[in-house]
Formats: structure tokens, C-alpha cells, sequence
């Protein structure tokens, strides 16, 4: 998959390249609106990572111009450190498909980049498999077999999220922002992601054996599948 | 504390009362000589006119020759009586006023009376003639009576004149107070428009009102522009470094010490993001940079915290009671009012003992809607309640994982949408948060 990151900051925009080319994406690079721009105009991308306040320009103009386009598919997550509250509902309207505040995980990034792909492709009515155990993202439930394993919302969101970045170490300050949001004052609070993730192993290890759930010793959680 | 209007009211009736009560004195003080000098001067004329007409007059002769003569008329209110006066007494040729109490038909009345003395061929009389002071009394009753009638008719009517007028007069003073200065909540919203009056302190009030807004208007503007580039400036580095750590955390060679710190150090940063977050969020709510678009179910509302915090409260084994009956619903933030009670449940939770409880219920009367949040954790004393929502506040010093922002959160989104909150705490005993939603939100 080809991806744009359109990013003034050229320190962020490598690291996010560094980050996305190892996990298989084909990286190019803006830093201008105008580069953006004639990229967009030749180039195809599966995403478009949009930073808002450019040098040259707002990143909703470059929005705009990719929306003329015709018969153009690329999603588009808008990442932005402005503090403008209507933000996030204007990059929604003009057709962007998420929206990151900075500052971000680059695990939250990567599983809103498979969630839009899920749902691009329409692959949120298949099961997600992992060692046996389903994931139903619609119906966001989990069932081993014939067993349907009752988890609380946040469980279920653990599990959706450690699944989604598979096989990478995930942070405790990561996962617990994921699960928890934004500016809460939980988010410093992060040891408390431990119950959770007990309770859910707790869950899961009645119906089979978990050692692929591991616990990266203080640092967090890693699913092998 | 009075109004101006009525302090000005008030000050006017007492002046002019003061003044006109002393007036009354005065005149009823005069009236008395007054009516006696009057009494004299008619005395006097009629003892003279007597005496005139005495000296041709046959009816005169005849009562002259008798010793002594009185002649009261009808309503005994007058009476002549004429003496011989052999004796000399008295040796003045002039008249002599006195005033004398006199029984006339067994009933004690007060006269003023002449004396005049005269001769009349030859021998000397006295002439003596008594006017009683009913007829004076009444006069001077019914002139006392116009004036005190007069008085109270004249202070009534100034009374309602005055009040009339400074009503008139304030009318500028008052529409400015109440038709701009107390609808403003956010100065960018404020009514320049100068209101119309000819008074000049009015008008120099108003424009010296817009202009204070202006300027703060002006101030608050530089402030959200200060914000936006704030959060920009410093978020944008802690971006940087947070993704940057993050991929050498996923270095697999990296060895474990390594990867503790790294780790420790996204931690950091983590927490640096989240106070200048909540910073920025407190500052935007402060600013009114939020709308209130939704239609708040508060029990609903309530009920979503409580299962986003399940867990947690599951944890402590807590039992949680929701004993919200009413649906009460106005129009606010879902966002921040969500962010408002998950903070204060949060927090009962986190205070909580082990096995404790918490119990939510609500109250309606004519002013408020309430909410009552009571938890069973280790409680507050008053000097901790005091400052408890002031910014970067533990609530327990020992735990550093909180910034101690989350109750300035709370606050500044209670404000934004007008709601009061009042903390009743025991230590040992719990804590209650009483959250007043005036009843002005519904609608």
C-alpha cells in the first residue's frame, strides 16, 4: 500500500515513515501544500496522511482539491496539533475519513489504518481469527468455537486493539489511551490497564491455552498470531 | 444595600417633610396671635361703633340709667355688659384686653374680652365687651386642618412625582445594566450599540462600558490565537519525540533496560500531553469556544459514565447505585459534560474503599434540578474542599500519577453550562458532590 504523508514537521514525517515503511507501506513526502498537491494530481495513494496547518497553506484546501478529483478512493486521516475544536467535525464533513490529534501513538495510527482499510474493503462482516478465537468487529464479540465469551466494552476494545497491531509490542500509555481517549485524567493513571487485561486473559484462558497473549514485563502486551 | 433611585426618593420626602414640618409649626404657632389680634381688632371696633351710637340712642339711655347691664346673645358666644364705674377703677382711659374663663350656662368657656372705659354726661362707665374663642378655635381648627391637608397632598404627590421621574431618570442606567452588561457572556457577543439618553454621566457610563469590553474582547482574542499557538507549539515537539521513542521501542535488539527507559520516557511525555491537554481544554471552555448542540438526558448521560467505568468499579468490588428518577434534559456539550461526570465518578471510584458504595439520586424544586453523587471514600476536610478545584490540586500528594487537573476540568465545564457544585465531605465518612442545574436549562 502507498501512502502520503503531507507534514511540514520533517522530523515527524520521517519517524511516521520509518514506523509505516516497516510494517510494508510505500512512503512518499510533502511538506508544502503545493507539492501536496501535484502529488496528489499524478499519484494514486491507498492513504493520504494530512497534516492541517502547512507552511504554504490550511490542509482542508488540499482536501478540497483531492475531492475534485474524480473516481479517487484514497482515504485520508487528518493529523493536526491545532487546538481548533471544530476541527475534527469540518475535516469530517469535507471527507476526510479519521482524524489524529497530535500528539499520537503510532499504534493508534496503525490500527485506524486497518480499521479504514477493514471498512474500505468491507471486511468488517468477516471474522477476524486469532488462534482460534473470533472476532466479530460488528458486533464487536468474541467466541471460541461454539463459546461465546462475554467481555465488557472495554475488554473488547483491548482485544480489537492489541489484535490490530499483532504481533508489536504495545504500550500500556498506548493501549490505555486508545481505550480510554483523549485529556482524561486516566490517561497518567496507566498501571490500570493491567486489571482489565487480567480480567480479559482471565476470560479467554478458560477456553483455551493464551501463551500467545504476552506480557512484554513493563512495558506492555504483545498478540502472536 | 438600596438603589440609588430609591436612596434619592427616600432623601427628597425627608427634605421636604423636614421643611414642611416646620412650616406647620410656624403657622400654628402665628395662628394663635393671629386670632387673638383679630379678636382684639373686632372687639375694638364694635366697643367704638357702641359708644357712637350710644349717645343718640334712647334704648342706650335706659340701659345707662340701670346700675349694670349684660346682654349675651343668642349662642351666648357674645355678650355686652355695661358698669358704672364711681370707683375709678382701673384709672386708664384706654381699653383693656384681657382673657377670662366664664361660666355661662354651666359651661366653662373662654373669652377675650375689652374693657373700655367712657364717660357719658358726666359719669364713667365701663364698657365691657367678651367674644368667646369658639368661633377662633374653629377657625384656627379648620386652617390647621387645610394646612396638614395640603402638607400630606403635597408630599403624596411629590412622592409619586419623584418617583415617577427618577424612574424616567435611571431608565438609560438600568437598561444598560440589565439589557447589555447581564446578558454578556462572552464579550465578542456584547451590544456596542450606545443606548439613547440625554444624561450625560449615562452616556459616558455606556461608552466606557463598550470601550472596557472592546478591550477585553480584544484581549481574549490574543489569548485563543495564544492558545491555538501554544498547543501547536508544544505539542507539535511531543509529538516528535513521542513516535520517535516509540520506534526505537519497537527495535526487538533493543535490550530490556534500554526499552524500561525508552518506555519510562513515553510515559513522561505522555503526561506532559496530558496536562497541557487539559490545560488547553480548561482555557477553550473558559474562552467559550464550545457550543452546546446537544439535548442532554442527564440520566442517560449518567448512566453511559457509569458503564465506561465498569470495570473500574467492578475492580473494587464498589456497589453503585442509580437512583435517578427524573428526566431532566437541556441543552449543553455531550463531550464535555460526559468528560464532567467521568472525572467525578472517576474519582469517587478511585477513593473509594474496597467494597464501598456509591449512590446517585436527584432532587427537583422550584429553582434547581440536583444531582446528588455520594461516594463512601476517605473524604475531605474543609481547608482540602476549599482549593479543591483549583488547578494542579492533589487530592492525595502521594499519588503521582495525577496532575491535578481533573477537578479544574470539572469545574470550568460545570460554569461553561451554568451549573453549580457544592462538595459536602467527612473524613472517613465520604464525600457528597451536589450538582444545581438552575431550571432556566430547561427549555
Amino acid at each position: 500500500m502507498n501512502l502520503l504523508i503531507i507534514e511540514d514537521e520533517i522530523d515527524l514525517a520521517l519517524e511516521i515513515g520509518e514506523f509505516l515503511t516497516k510494517q510494508g507501506f510505500i512512503i512518499d513526502h510533502a511538506r508544502k501544500r503545493v507539492t501536496a498537491e501535484e502529488k496528489i494530481f499524478v499519484n494514486e495513494y491507498d492513504f493520504i496522511l494530512l497534516d492541517l496547518g502547512l507552511p504554504d497553506g490550511d490542509g482542508f484546501q488540499v482536501l478540497k482539491k483531492l475531492k475534485q478529483l474524480n473516481n479517487r478512493e484514497d482515504a485520508v486521516i487528518i493529523l493536526t496539533a491545532r487546538g481548533d475544536v471544530d476541527d475534527r467535525i469540518k475535516g469530517l464533513e469535507e471527507g476526510a475519513d479519521d482524524y489524529l490529534a497530535k500528539p499520537f501513538s503510532l499504534n493508534e495510527l496503525l490500527a485506524r489504518i486497518h480499521a479504514i482499510t477493514r471498512r474500505k474493503h468491507k471486511l468488517e462482516t468477516n471474522d477476524i481469527d486469532v488462534n482460534g478465537f473470533k472476532l466479530d468487529i460488528k458486533n464487536r464479540m468474541v467466541s471460541y468455537g461454539e463459546n461465546r465469551i462475554n467481555l465488557t466494552k472495554k475488554e473488547f476494545e483491548i482485544l480489537n486493539y492489541l489484535v490490530l497491531n499483532k504481533n508489536r509490542v504495545i504500550s500500556r500509555v498506548s493501549l490505555t489511551e486508545h481505550v480510554w481517549g483523549d485529556i482524561l485524567e486516566i490517561n497518567s493513571d496507566s498501571n490500570f490497564v493491567d486489571v482489565h487485561v487480567k480480567n480479559l486473559r482471565k476470560k479467554l484462558a478458560t477456553h483455551a491455552e493464551i501463551s500467545w497473549f504476552e506480557t512484554v514485563r513493563s512495558i506492555g502486551f504483545r498478540i502472536n498470531a | 444595600m438600596y438603589k440609588l433611585q430609591f436612596k434619592l426618593i427616600i432623601y427628597n420626602a425627608l427634605t421636604k417633610g423636614v421643611i414642611v414640618l416646620i412650616l406647620g409649626i410656624l403657622i400654628s404657632v402665628f395662628i394663635d396671635d393671629l386670632s387673638k389680634e383679630q379678636l382684639d381688632t373686632r372687639l375694638n371696633d364694635k366697643a367704638n361703633i357702641f359708644i357712637k351710637t350710644i349717645y343718640n340712642n334712647e334704648v342706650a339711655l335706659e340701659i345707662l340709667s340701670k346700675k349694670s347691664f349684660v346682654d349675651y346673645n343668642i349662642l351666648k358666644e357674645e355678650y355686652i355688659q355695661i358698669e358704672n364705674n364711681s370707683k375709678k377703677n382701673g384709672i386708664s382711659s384706654e381699653p383693656i384686653f384681657s382673657t377670662e374663663n366664664k361660666i355661662v350656662e354651666n359651661k366653662n368657656t373662654r373669652f377675650r374680652i375689652i374693657k373700655y372705659p367712657f364717660n357719658y354726661n358726666g359719669r364713667d362707665y365701663i364698657l365691657e365687651i367678651g367674644s368667646s374663642y369658639i368661633a377662633a378655635d374653629r377657625l384656627r381648627k379648620t386652617i390647621l386642618l387645610i394646612t396638614s391637608l395640603s402638607i400630606v397632598i403635597f408630599l403624596i404627590s411629590s412622592l409619586i412625582l419623584d418617583i415617577s421621574f427618577n424612574k424616567l431618570l435611571f431608565a438609560p442606567f438600568y437598561k444598560i445594566i440589565d439589557k447589555k452588561i447581564k446578558k454578556v457572556n462572552d464579550p465578542s457577543h456584547y451590544d456596542y450599540q450606545l443606548i439613547d439618553t440625554t444624561t450625560q454621566d449615562f452616556r459616558s457610563l455606556d461608552e466606557n462600558i463598550s470601550e472596557l469590553m472592546n478591550k477585553i474582547n480584544n484581549l481574549i482574542i490574543k489569548e485563543k490565537q495564544f492558545i491555538a499557538n501554544v498547543s501547536h507549539e508544544l505539542l507539535t515537539p511531543v509529538s516528535i519525540l513521542t513516535v520517535r521513542l516509540e520506534n526505537i521501542l519497537s527495535d526487538e535488539s533493543l535490550s530490556e533496560i534500554h526499552s524500561r527507559k525508552i518506555y519510562d520516557s513515553i510515559k513522561t511525555l505522555t503526561r506532559l500531553k496530558s496536562v497541557v491537554n487539559s490545560l488547553l481544554l480548561i482555557s477553550k471552555v473558559e474562552n467559550q469556544q464550545f457550543k452546546k448542540p446537544d439535548q442532554i438526558i442527564i440520566k442517560d448521560l449518567i448512566n453511559e459514565v457509569l458503564e465506561e467505568l465498569e470495570d473500574r468499579s467492578d475492580d473494587k468490588e464498589l456497589m453503585i447505585r442509580n437512583d435517578i428518577q427524573n428526566e431532566f434534559s437541556f441543552y449543553g456539550n455531550h463531550a464535555l459534560l460526559f468528560t464532567l461526570f467521568f472525572n467525578v465518578v472517576n474519582n469517587a471510584i478511585k477513593y473509594n474503599d474496597l467494597k464501598g458504595q456509591i449512590i446517585i439520586k436527584d432532587k427537583t424544586s422550584n429553582e434547581f434540578y440536583s444531582i446528588y453523587l455520594k461516594d463512601t471514600g476517605a473524604g475531605m476536610d474543609k481547608d482540602y474542599i476549599e482549593n479543591v478545584f483549583n488547578r494542579f490540586e492533589k487530592l492525595d500528594e502521594s499519588n503521582a500519577d495525577s496532575h491535578g487537573l481533573g477537578l479544574a476540568i470539572v469545574k470550568s465545564i460545570a460554569q461553561f453550562h451554568k451549573i453549580d457544585i457544592e462538595i459536602q465531605s467527612e473524613i472517613g465518612e465520604g464525600t457528597t458532590f451536589i450538582f444545581r442545574f438552575p431550571s432556566e436549562l430547561i427549555s
